[in-house]
Order: C-alpha cells, then sequence, then structure tokens
C-alpha cells in the first residue's frame, strides 16, 4: 500500500472516528442539558450538523496538516482493523445519508410533477416565487433548491385577504431562510446521530424553531398581524381537519404545536434568544486550527496508535 | 386530459377505457364500451372493466344479466387521491417527516375541534382588545 492510499485512508478514518465522538458528544450534550433549554433555529441546525461537518473541518484543518508535517518519511505501513472498520463507518453513514436525501428529493420532486397546476407568480427579494395548487397539501413550501409556495385553492377561498397575505408571508420567510434546503442538510447529515433519538428530536425542535421564526418574520412583530396569522392558522387547521387529507400519515399529529404556536401569536412579542454563545462558538471552531499546532505531535502520535490498533 | 399521475398508476388500456367513460358521463355496459373500442375482444374488455373495478376506481351495476359500469369519482378527484398517496410516500420516506417540505400547520383531527374553537374565541378576544386598545 503506497503513502497516498494510507493517507487517504487514515484521513477518512479520523474523520469516522471525530464523526463518532462529535455525534455521542452531541446526544449527550442534548440529553441532558440543552433539550431543556430555549434554542433558535439555527442553534439547533448548528448542533445537528455538527458531527458531521464539524469532523470534515476538523480533518482538513487539523489532522491533515499534523500528519503531513509530523509523519516521518519512511515506507508506507499496514493499517489495522481499526482504521478500516472507522473507513466502513464513514461509508455506511455516507451512503444512508445519501440515500435519504435522494428519497426525500424524488418523492418531492415526484409530487410536484404529477400534480401541481401553477396558478400565480410573484417576486420576492429578487426571487420568482411560484403559487402551485396540489392536490391534497393545504399550504407549504415544497422543493429545495428551487422552492414552491404549494397553496390549495379552498385555502385562499376559506382565508381573508389580510389573512392570505399573512400565511403567504410566512410560506416566503421559509424561502428566505432557506428552510428547506437546510432540511435535506438535515436529513442527509451522514452520522451516526441519525438513527439516534437525540438526532431526531433535534430534527423535530429545529422544525418547530423554524415555524416560530418564521411567524415572526411574517408579522413584523405586529401585534394585529400576528392576531391575523394565528386566525389564518386556525382557519387552514379547521380544512385539514374536515377533509383529512393526511390523517393516514404516521407523522406525529402535534396538537400542542398548533395551540402552541397560535398562544404565541397571542401573546406579548416573544424576543429571540439562545443559550448557545454562537459568536464564541464560531470563533473558537475558527481558532482552533491555529491552537492545535502546538500538539501536531501528540495529534500525529494518535493518528500513530489508531493505524497500528489491533494490527 | 391525460394526466402523468394517471398514465403512472394505471396501464394504457386501462387509462383509455377510464378516460371514455369519464367523458362519456354515464353507465356503459361491455357491449356499449365495444363499439368504441373494435379493435378489442369481448372478453379483454371485460378483464380490464373488472381489473379497473378490484382497484376501485368504477363502480358496478347490474343492468338485468349484464353489469354496467361508471366512475367511481371525477377525474379531479381521483388525481387528487393518487398525489395524495405521493404526498404520503413522501412523508412516510423516513421517520422525521422527510420530505423536503415545510408545512402551514400540522393536521389536527375532528376530534380536535373543541381546541379549534376555543383558539378562535381567544383570537377573538385579542381582536377586541387591540380595538379597544386603539
Amino acid at each position: 500500500m503506497n503513502n497516498l492510499a494510507v493517507l487517504c485512508l487514515v484521513l477518512i478514518a479520523a474523520h469516522g472516528l471525530m464523526n463518532l465522538l462529535l455525534s455521542v458528544l452531541v446526544a449527550g450534550t442534548w440529553t441532558t442539558w440543552l433539550a431543556a433549554k430555549p434554542l433558535t433555529s439555527r442553534g439547533l441546525f448548528a448542533l445537528r450538523m455538527l458531527p458531521s461537518l464539524g469532523a470534515v473541518f476538523l480533518t482538513l484543518t487539523v489532522v491533515l496538516p499534523a500528519f503531513l508535517i509530523k509523519e516521518p518519511n519512511r515506507a508506507a505501513e499496514p493499517v489495522g482493523p481499526l482504521v478500516i472498520l472507522m473507513v466502513a463507518y464513514v461509508l455506511v453513514t455516507m451512503t444512508a445519508g445519501c440515500v435519504r436525501a435522494w428519497r426525500a428529493w424524488r418523492a418531492t420532486d415526484k409530487l410536484l410533477r404529477d400534480g401541481g397546476t401553477s396558478y400565480a407568480r410573484f417576486s420576492i427579494a429578487g426571487r420568482d416565487v411560484e403559487i402551485v395548487d396540489i392536490p391534497g397539501i393545504l399550504v407549504a413550501v415544497l422543493g429545495a433548491y428551487r422552492p414552491r409556495i404549494v397553496a390549495a385553492t379552498r385555502v385562499l377561498e376559506a382565508c381573508s385577504r389580510e389573512e392570505l397575505r399573512e400565511v403567504i408571508g410566512h410560506e416566503a420567510a421559509h424561502i428566505l431562510n432557506h428552510d428547506n434546503l437546510k432540511l435535506l442538510l438535515l436529513l442527509s447529515s451522514a452520522d451516526i446521530l441519525a438513527w439516534m433519538p437525540a438526532g431526531e428530536e433535534l430534527i423535530s425542535r429545529w422544525r418547530a424553531a423554524a415555524e416560530f421564526e418564521a411567524d415572526d418574520m411574517a408579522t413584523a412583530q405586529d401585534a394585529l398581524q400576528r392576531v391575523t396569522l394565528a386566525s389564518a392558522l386556525v382557519k387552514v387547521a379547521r380544512l385539514c381537519g374536515a377533509k383529512r387529507p393526511l390523517a393516514e400519515l404516521s407523522m406525529p399529529i402535534v396538537v400542542d404545536d398548533l395551540d402552541g404556536r397560535v398562544r404565541r401569536l397571542l401573546a406579548p412579542v416573544p424576543v429571540a434568544h439562545t443559550c448557545l454563545p454562537a459568536k464564541n462558538a464560531t470563533a473558537l471552531v475558527l481558532l482552533l486550527p491555529f491552537l492545535s499546532v502546538p500538539f501536531y505531535g501528540r495529534i500525529q502520535d494518535f493518528i500513530e496508535m489508531l493505524v497500528a490498533f489491533g494490527r | 386530459m391525460k394526466t402523468p399521475a394517471l398514465r403512472s398508476a394505471l396501464g394504457p388500456r386501462e387509462t383509455q377505457v377510464l378516460e371514455l367513460l369519464w367523458d362519456r358521463g354515464r353507465a356503459m355496459t361491455v357491449r356499449h364500451l365495444l363499439t368504441e373500442f373494435p379493435a378489442l375482444a369481448y372478453t379483454t374488455l371485460q378483464t380490464t372493466l373488472d381489473r379497473l373495478y378490484r382497484k376501485g376506481l368504477l363502480i358496478r351495476l347490474k343492468q338485468g344479466r349484464a353489469f354496467s359500469f361508471e366512475p367511481r369519482c371525477s377525474r379531479e378527484g381521483l388525481l387528487s387521491e393518487l398525489v395524495s398517496k405521493h404526498f404520503v410516500d413522501v412523508l412516510a420516506a423516513s421517520r422525521v417527516n422527510t420530505g423536503i417540505l415545510s408545512t402551514l400547520v400540522q393536521c389536527v383531527g375532528e376530534r380536535d375541534a373543541a381546541l379549534l374553537d376555543e383558539l378562535e374565541a381567544l383570537i377573538q378576544a385579542e381582536r377586541i382588545r387591540l380595538q379597544q386598545d386603539k
């Protein structure tokens, strides 16, 4: 096995090991501490993506330089079973992530191709938005790369002009926040967290936070607009209850979610906050490659141990 | 109006027969349909109609010794059902509500009508309070 092949295997294995450790760290932190804290959608997204993106970042900015600088110039050595195990872990998680993303994309694309009747177009922040009527969906944003607002004509009939403005504003906020693209990234995240309850909880909490934030963006924190949106939510929920287009789904019927959203809209305008010190955390992450330079020797020793483990 | 959703869910002959029944807008027997499809054998047409009936797309009515068939739902209704099924597939693709979509509200069942009434009363009260504050 030549040096380049060993380098590739070591990098993939190091990535897998860090991915695994970060997954366990996120799951543990979430379960014991963060689940009870109010977090913004951005914080929740960062937390959920930490194992996959954090592992890539650390591999390229810490492990790779340490290996290239400190690896003694000698003939390539055979790798041990731990490296092979970690490479297999990376391949499995990446394949599973790709499959999840592909299935979601394909199903969404099929839905758009088969049922969409476009009946209106408008522009938000320089982006064209198409309004489509797809049977079975009341109001939603569909698609990640070219998101479309789906609104059933019976929703347009049931809601007043003011309510519709808030509804479309809410969906437009999802588009401006790139929420569907984020959802696709969350679903395709290549890590073991995808199979852990904490991973599902994080996505579920992210969805709820994204809804709250879209409500806030749409209503511009105006009390009257918030009441109008709350009224539209109840009207749409009533349409859903009468026709029950989604009743067969095994998705959670989160009545508390609607209840909580309406009560939140009627309460005094909330202040968004997070307990994650986002700026400090970002600064620390960006400094990490530089802070790790004095430890390259130890990192290399660890890589040697990883390569030789079980050999 | 032939739709991709229909073509992908049914075979070409089934689609032709169903389209014709929709266009005629009345119940038809195999013998009536034979005049529209002279190239088909009686038994072939009978099998196609039976298949559509078993799929729940046709209603069968007894007319003397023969059966007549009519579509169970309109073209739009069937399309809606097919697309809803795709939608179910989208969301059932994973345990985490897969599908690249953000819905305005999650579905609530009829049993939650009381909750919706309560929320509506709260909204009305808040509207009145805002009007009084002005």
